[in-house]
Formats: C-alpha cells, structure tokens, sequence
C-alpha cells in the first residue's frame, strides 16, 4: 500500500522581496499559516490561527513569481506562523531549492524533530530560531502558550551543533524579561555564530538598555548585533571592531 | 484804432483778449496795498487797455508786454504800492513757471537739439541718437538685405519714432520696428532670429524679489543677488543662442518642445567633464599657480587647495556635473603615514574645499578605494609614484591609506559637522565590482557608504563589470572618452534631449514604425545642433584668452586637460514610458513583456541612429537616459500647451514625463518590479542611473544595500544606481 504524501503546506503570504529577513541578501519571504505559540508581540498574528479562513495564495503562483525573479534572489525565507507544523514544510524545501535558490527557515524552535530531519537533509541553508526568553516559566508567559522548555533547548543545541548557518533572535519583552534575564539567554546561546538583538516594539527598554546587554554578554558569541544599529558588532569576531566585514553571499 | 482783440501767451498761443482778467490783477494788487475799490480797478484797466490799443494797433500783445503795461500805469497813476505788489507777484509767478520747465524738460534729449530720438541700449548702458546711417549700415552688413533695402527700412522706422512722438526709445523697439518694416517689404528673414536677448520685466522681477515661482533657488530659500544675476544672465545667453547662434531648424524643435538642448544658459561651456587630483599635481589642471608639476602635491593640504581651485575653474565652465575621480589613489600617497587623526582632518578639509558655492552645482566625488594590484593606466607622474605604492614595496600600506582615507570622507560626509549644508556637500560615488566586494578594506569603504545612505545621504554606486563596458563609462557620470587614459582626456561636450512622448503622441496608437521614423527626423536635428555647437566650442578653444581656454589648450605648453576632439556628444531621451504609453496603452510597469520589449526595442533603435548621426557628423554620440525632471517638466507642460485636451486625458493629474527611461515615480510597484522593468534598458545607454529609494527600517542595514548592489552589479545591466533611504 503506497502512503499518500503529506499536503504542501498552505501559503498565506509572499512578499517578493526583502533585505531584512536574511541579513545580507535579497530574499523572498513566504509565509505559512499557523502557529503553535500566542506571543503577545507577535508581529504577524494574522498568521497565528492554523484554521484559517480567507483563503491561500496558491502554490504555483507564489512558485512561479519566485521563479520569474529568481536571477535578483539569493534565497527564500521560510517563515510563519510556525512552518515546522506542516508536515509538507520538506517538499515545499526542496521544490524551492529546486529553482536554485538556497532556503532560510524561520522557526520558534518547538519542534526539533522536524528541524533535525530538515538539517539532516541539507535542505536548508540557514535557519533563524527565536528565543524569547530564558528557559524557565517566563517562557510560557513570553510566547502565551505552553510549551515544551526541553525541545526548545533541544532546538537550540541542535543549530549550535549543526555546521550550517544559524541566527538567534532574541526579542525582548518589556515586563516580562528582565534586563539580567536577557543576559542569561545569551550566556545559554554561548558558542552562537549569530544573534540578533531585538529592541522591544514600544521602544522601551530602549537601544541603549540592549547594547549594554550586548556589551556585556556578546563575547559568549561570535557576532552579536542590535537591530536597528546593524553597523556596531558585540560578538567575540568582531573583537573591538565597531564595522565588522562579512563575507558576501 | 482798433480795439484789442487777441493775445499771444508765452507757448505761441493766441487767445481772446479778456479785459476782465486785466480788471481782477489790478483789483487784487489794490488789495494787497491796502486799497479795495473795485471803481479804480476799472477805471485803471480802461487806460491800460487804452494805452494797449494805442501802442499795438498793428499786433497782436504778448502776454508779457500786456503785464509791463500794467505796471507802466500803476506807475504813472500814482498806485506805487499796488505796482510794488503786481511786480512781486509777477515774479514769483515767473519763477514758478520756470521750475516748472525745468522739471518738464529734465528728460528731454540734450543730445541734440530737441527733434532728436535718442534710442537707450539697456544692454551696453548707454545711449545714443538715432541714425537712419548707422541702422541701415547694420542691417546690410548682415547680408540679409540689400543696402537699398536697408536705407529703405531705416527710413520707415525713422518715420515711426516721429510719428510715435517719442522723445526716447529703447533699442528692443527699434529692433522690433526693424523687423514690422522688414515683413512689410516680403523680406524673407526668420524673425525669430533677429530678436535680441530680452527679458521681460516680469522675469527680472521674478528673479530680484523672488516673485512667485520663477525666482532663483538658492540653498536655504534666501534671495542671494549673485543668484539672480546668473539665472538673469543665463537666461538673455539662452535668449541669444536660440536667435544667433544655433540653426533655425534646431531652434525652433526646441522652443516648439520637440527636444531639448542643454546648457543654452552657457553656449560656449562643456556639458560635463572629470578632474582627477592628479592633473593637479601634473599641472594640466586650471587655475593651478604652481611653478613645476607636482608643487601642489607635496603634502595632502595642498593637494586640497589646489583641487578645491581646479573643481571652481572646471566648474565655471561645464554646464552640468563636474566629477573629481580617482581620489584616494591621488590622496594614498601623502597620507601612508599620517594617523587617523590627520587622516579625519584631511577628509574634512577635502570636503570644505569641495562644496558647491551658494547657488552652484555639486561635484561628484569618487571615493571608490584603491584595490592591491589593480592595473593601473596611470602614466602621469603623480599617478606613477601611487601606482609604485601600491604595486611596489608597501602595497598594504598605500591601500590601506586610501581606504581610511575614503572611510573619513565618508563618515565625515555623514556627520557633517562643520560643513556647508548637505544640499551643497560633493556627491560621493563609489564603484561597485567584483574586485571591490572581494577585498576586505573595500568592501568596508561600500558597507560605509550605505551606512551614509541609511543617515539620508545620497550616494552614487557605478557598476564596474570586467566585461562589457569600460571603466569610463559607468563610473562618473556623463561619458567622458578615455577618462583613465595617459592621454588627454574627452568630456561630454554637449546634450540635446529627444523627447519620445511627444513624438509618440504625434504618431498615435499603435503606430511604431511611424514613430521610430519620427524619432530618425529628431536625430538628425539634435546631430544638426550638435554640429554647430561644436564649431562654437571649436571657435572658443581656439580663441587666445577664450574662456575654454585653460581647459582645452594646454598651460605652458603641458598637455591639455581635455580633448575637443574625443569629446562625446549626448543624445538624451526623456518620457520613455508616456511614450510606450501612448503606443500600446500600457505603462512600463502595467503592461507584460510585450510592453517591455517595445520599451527596449525603441532604445535601442535610437542607439542605433544616434551612433549612425555621430558616423555621419564624424564626433562621439552616446545616447543617454535624460534624468533631469526640471526638463521632463518643461517637455511635459510644452506638450500640454500644444494638445491641451488630450494630454488631460492621457496625463490625469500629471505635470511632467517620468524622466529618462524610469517608471513612474508612483507606480504601485515593489522595489524587484522597477528594478525589472528599467534595468534592461540600460544595455544600450551610456548613461543612466537607476533610482532606488528604500524605507529605512526595510532596508536591511549596509549589508542590505550593498547585497542589493552586487545583485544589480551581477544581474543585471543597469550602468549606475543611487540609493536614497526615506
């Protein structure tokens, strides 16, 4: 008996070029539906239902526009929601990868299964993971929903390990995570090649609160930046350097 | 005896004579010496005007003798204090009517006598009598019409002044009665050409106090004089050059909107043209007093006051951009072992010295770095010595020199502390290639400049690509022929605009071929105005003292700074895409390939019958994208004028072509889809610069902008981009 192949997951947003989603480069963004965290600042909450009601863009149509501008794009972003839930997320990989261009997959790190399977598979090139907070009950405040600190923290060795390229994006939650708080996140996400600093969206605490928080514990990692003041690296590479030089693409 | 009956005044006149007045100047005398008695009055009028009959039985009294009588009578009558007061009175009233006329005739011609017309040329200041010679000589020397003809003509305008009436005439008018005399007599002249460069008042007025719209636009909105005395002055050259100086034919296109000629203001300057501190040092550069090549490069400070001078005398006489190219090669040099303090102090200075003066135009200023082992084609000896540096004992320290230093004069650009306002700080550019994004320092200089980007700078970044077209091309601006070369160097000496919506409307729907003939017509009038732009430059050059001079005949016998002969000569085009509207009723950005492929197709038809025109009229032709939107402007509202109702209809709410070959600026496209739809129309332009503005917080950082620029850099074709941040 052949077993029918899981459904490619239900695209609910393209937006056809960014340079802020992969640091760097000129990506595609798409965006599937459904998530299994409620965070209260999140930035897409549109995309947080995984019934969804006002319909999908259909997959050839966003395949076939990635397609037209494949030749200015260096990848595609993967982004949600929580992409990891649909089980088609593999397919829907490697029908992107099969345009030629390389996939950056954003995910919450709750399920670290799939992720494995997807860095097993050399699919993805990239894979930019959120942490919100400490893991201990604060977690489940920050994202508002349970959720499993273990797989999270399973997520998290897994991309420290994994030889591919990585981000962490630690957004901070006013009232929620406190400034020594941050700090430890970064300490956990020691050994990191990449994390991002995000300022919260009222403005308070402000740039400066979280370029102390950079200054203190960014030698932990490799490159640490604050969004928003991309030109200033913490991170243990960069050393004193307030311009840090990339390798392009 | 006859009674009196008339009476002359003092213009010659003759008028009734009324003993009445005669009664009442007498009552009133009696009155001011202390006597009313309205009897005597009488009495005494009836023996002046006795005595008045008596003496002039034969003539008419004038109006004086009729007062001396008076007097004679109050006299003799024994009335002393009444004569005493009638004479006073007489008097003042004398003198009164002398100030009078003198006040009256203060104007009046005092060249001659007084039947004289004296004509007032507002132009030479000064003034002159009339001469029915001197006009009729004028005219003949022309060669448009016979002597006889001219005396004939200088005679009916004479007779015009005086039947006119007038005392004085500006010389406007009696050009302008010329040329009614002239269309009387079936003279076959273009009258336009005949017109003298004349502004109206309201245009001087403009200009002076800034009246409405038309006022001259000065940095910071204040109504600097010398401002509007070069917008004046531009505007009675331009005034001139369509009346004298260019062909009717290309004349008329421009005043009808057909095209555009470039720099009218200014008809015997450059378009535009590259400056490399190196010509300093080598001594070819204007207005540098240096005794021996390589004086002004002996130390970075020197090299700056010396470019700061040069960048002012080439500037006075181009018209458009003016770039100063290869500045961190010049600079690397003298700063190998100078700190990043002196280095900053140095950008700083550099900076200063090459702002634009209140009103006038910003330079370019290439800051791309020097790359370790690049090839150089330097052959001049202050370029020698760079090239050593960096190829010979200390190639990292001379690189590295001219990285930091390009790094200052890009931070300092961006804090701008201590500097004139941003509108008249230099342009920077820097090269974007493969070679540039591989090394380390340079691609540090690029990420800085977009970080200047993303702090509201505006930066220019050619596109270098190792095939293709050549390094001068893309990198500064307005071709300029064999900019690296040891030889001397070419500038884009000139630029006529083609304006393709115009012509398309003409055309209508559909009708390409009709159009594409149309635009060969235009080709030809724009090769036309650039042939005889030429042997006005040529003439100018070769003008001892001429004001091109120090840029084309080389100082002391040194090589020349620039090359009439390589010039190139630019055919712009403007409104690609109301012209692709109007033929297939789709925009560039609306319309799918079909549409893309008629834009390209038209551009590079032109390319095609502009490199023929420059074949045929043996000089240089580039066709490049005319981004200026002050032109686009003036076409637009030219079109207007001519098909009122239908450019309403196809141009709602608009009030210029989208210039050069954009997409509209509006077009509710994303960043990728103007980027698709302008890019391959670069392939067959020289010059074009693809405009992106980003909002800042999507703009992905420095690293976001510079991985833009290597796509477009290996993607695509586009020749230069600025990137702008809102």
């Amino acid at each position: 008996m052949v077993s029918r192949p899981p459904p490619l997951p239900p695209i609910r947003g393209l937006e056809p070029v960014s340079l802020t989603a992969w640091e760097g480069r000129v990506v595609a963004v798409v965006q599937l539906q459904g998530c299994n965290f409620k965070c209260p600042d999140c930035p897409a909450p549109h995309l947080v239902p995984q019934v969804f009601e006002s319909g999908t863009i259909p997959l050839e149509c966003a395949l076939d526009a990635i397609h037209r501008r494949r030749r200015w794009l260096d990848a595609v972003v993967v982004a949600g929601g929580e992409p990891t839930l649909h089980e088609g997320l593999g397919d829907l990989v490697r029908l992107v990868r099969e345009l030629g261009l390389r996939v950056r997959l954003h995910t919450n790190g709750s399920r670290p299964e799939e992720l494995r399977d997807l860095l097993a598979g050399g699919e993805v090139a990239s894979v930019a993971m959120t942490v919100r907070g400490p893991l201990d009950p604060t977690y489940a405040v920050a994202v508002g929903a349970r959720v499993r600190l273990a797989a999270v923290y399973e997520s998290v060795e897994l991309l420290l390990r994994s030889p591919g390229e990585h981000e962490f994006r630690v957004p901070w939650l006013p009232r929620v995570v406190e400034q020594e708080q941050m700090s430890s996140v970064l300490r956990m996400l020691a050994g990191a090649r990449r994390v991002v600093l995000e300022p919260a969206r009222d403005g308070n605490p402000g740039l400066r609160a979280l370029q102390q928080v950079a200054r203190a514990a960014g030698p932990y990692v490799d490159s640490c930046v604050v969004a928003g003041r991309p030109g200033q690296d913490y991170g243990a590479r960069a050393g004193s350097r307030s311009v840090s030089s990339r390798d392009g693409a | 005896m006859r009674r009196i009956a008339l009476i002359r005044l003092r213009d010659g006149e003759t008028v009734p004579f009324e003993q009445q007045r005669i009664r009442d100047a007498i009552e009133r005398a009696l009155l001011a010496a202390g006597t009313e008695n309205r009897t005597l009055a009488v009495e005494i009028a009836s023996v002046v005007e006795l005595f008045l009959e008596k003496t002039f039985s034969d003539e008419v009294p004038s109006t004086a003798q009729v007062e001396d009588m008076v007097e004679k009578v109050l006299m003799d009558t024994g009335h002393a204090a009444a004569a005493k007061a009638f004479i006073l009175h007489r008097d003042r009233r004398g003198r009164l009517r002398d100030a009078r006329e003198a006040r009256e005739t203060r104007f009046q011609p005092t060249l001659f006598d007084h039947r004289v017309v004296v004509v007032d040329d507002g132009a030479e200041g000064r003034s002159a009598a009339f001469s029915r010679e001197r006009l009729a000589r004028t005219m003949a020397a022309d060669g448009t019409v016979t002597r006889a003809v001219a005396d004939d003509v200088a005679a009916g305008v004479e007779s015009r002044l005086r039947k006119a009436g007038v005392a004085r005439a500006p010389a406007s008018l009696v050009r302008s009665l010329a040329e009614v005399e002239l269309l009387a007599r079936d003279v076959p002249l273009d009258l336009r050409r005949r017109g003298g460069a004349v502004l109206p008042a309201e245009r001087l007025a403009a200009a002076l106090y800034r009246k409405g719209t038309g006022g001259p636009a000065a940095p910071g909105g204040a109504p600097f004089p010398a401002v509007a005395a070069t917008e004046l002055g531009g505007a009675a050259l331009r005034s001139h050059a369509l009346g004298e100086l260019l062909p009717a034919e290309v004349a008329r296109a421009h005043l009808d909107g057909d095209l555009h000629v470039h720099g009218l203001e200014l008809p015997a300057a450059l378009y535009s043209a590259a400056l490399r501190p190196g010509d300093v040092a080598a001594g070819t550069a204007p207005g540098c007093a240096a005794r021996a090549p390589g004086d002004a490069a002996r130390s970075a400070r020197r090299l700056t006051a010396s470019l700061g001078r040069a960048a002012r005398f080439v500037g006075a006489a181009v018209t458009h951009d003016v770039a100063v190219i290869d500045v961190p090669r010049s600079y690397a040099p003298l700063l190998v072992e100078a700190d990043r303090e002196a280095i900053q102090e140095e950008a700083w200075h550099l900076l200063l010295e090459t702002s634009a003066d209140v009103g006038g135009r910003r330079l370019a200023l290439d800051l791309t770095p020097v790359l370790p082992h690049a090839p150089s084609s330097a052959a001049e000896p202050h370029d020698a010595r760079v090239a050593h540096d960096v190829r010979g004992d200390a190639p990292d320290r001379a690189a590295g020199a001219a990285a930091a230093f390009s790094a200052a004069v890009l931070r300092a650009h961006a804090r701008r502390e201590g500097l004139p306002p941003p509108d008249l700080l230099p342009v920077p550019t820097v090269t974007v290639s493969d070679r540039v994004l591989e090394s380390p320092a340079a691609r540090d200089v690029l990420r800085l400049a977009a970080e200047a980007v993303l702090r509201g700078s505006s930066v220019v970044f050619p596109l270098e690509r190792e095939t293709g077209r050549g390094r001068g091309d893309a990198r500064h601006g307005p071709p300029a022929a064999g900019a690296s070369g040891a030889r001397p160097r070419g500038a884009c000496a000139g630029r006529i605009t083609l304006n393709l919506a115009r012509l398309a409307r003409r055309a209508g729907r559909d009708r390409v071929e009709g159009f594409l003939r149309a635009c060969d017509r235009l080709v030809d009038v724009a090769a036309l105005g650039h042939s005889a732009r030429r042997e006005i430059l040529a003439q100018v050059a070769a003008a001892s003292g001429g004001c091109l001079a120090p840029l084309l005949r080389g100082p002391r016998g040194r090589a020349p700074l620039y090359d009439l002969a390589e010039a190139t000569w630019s055919f712009g085009i403007t409104g690609l895409n109301e012209a692709v509207q109007l033929l297939s009723g789709f925009e560039l950005h609306d319309g799918d390939e079909t549409v893309s492929r008629l834009a390209r197709r038209i551009v590079s038809y032109v390319a095609l019958r502009v490199k023929a025109a420059g074949a045929a009229g043996d000089f240089v032709a580039t066709l490049d994208a005319d981004e200026d939107p002050a032109v686009a402007r003036r076409l637009f509202a030219m079109d207007r004028s001519e098909a009122p109702a239908a450019m309403a209809e196809r141009f709602p709410g608009r009030d210029a072509f989208s210039p050069g070959v954009t997409v509209r600026a509006d077009a509710p496209i994303d960043l990728l889809a103007r980027v698709e739809r302008e890019e391959p129309l670069h392939a067959n332009l020289s010059h074009a610069t693809l405009r992106l503005a980003l909002p800042a917080a999507e703009a992905g950082g420095p690293d976001g902008i510079v991985a833009l620029l290597r796509k477009l850099l290996r993607a695509g074709s586009a020749v230069r981009v600025e990137v702008t941040t809102w």
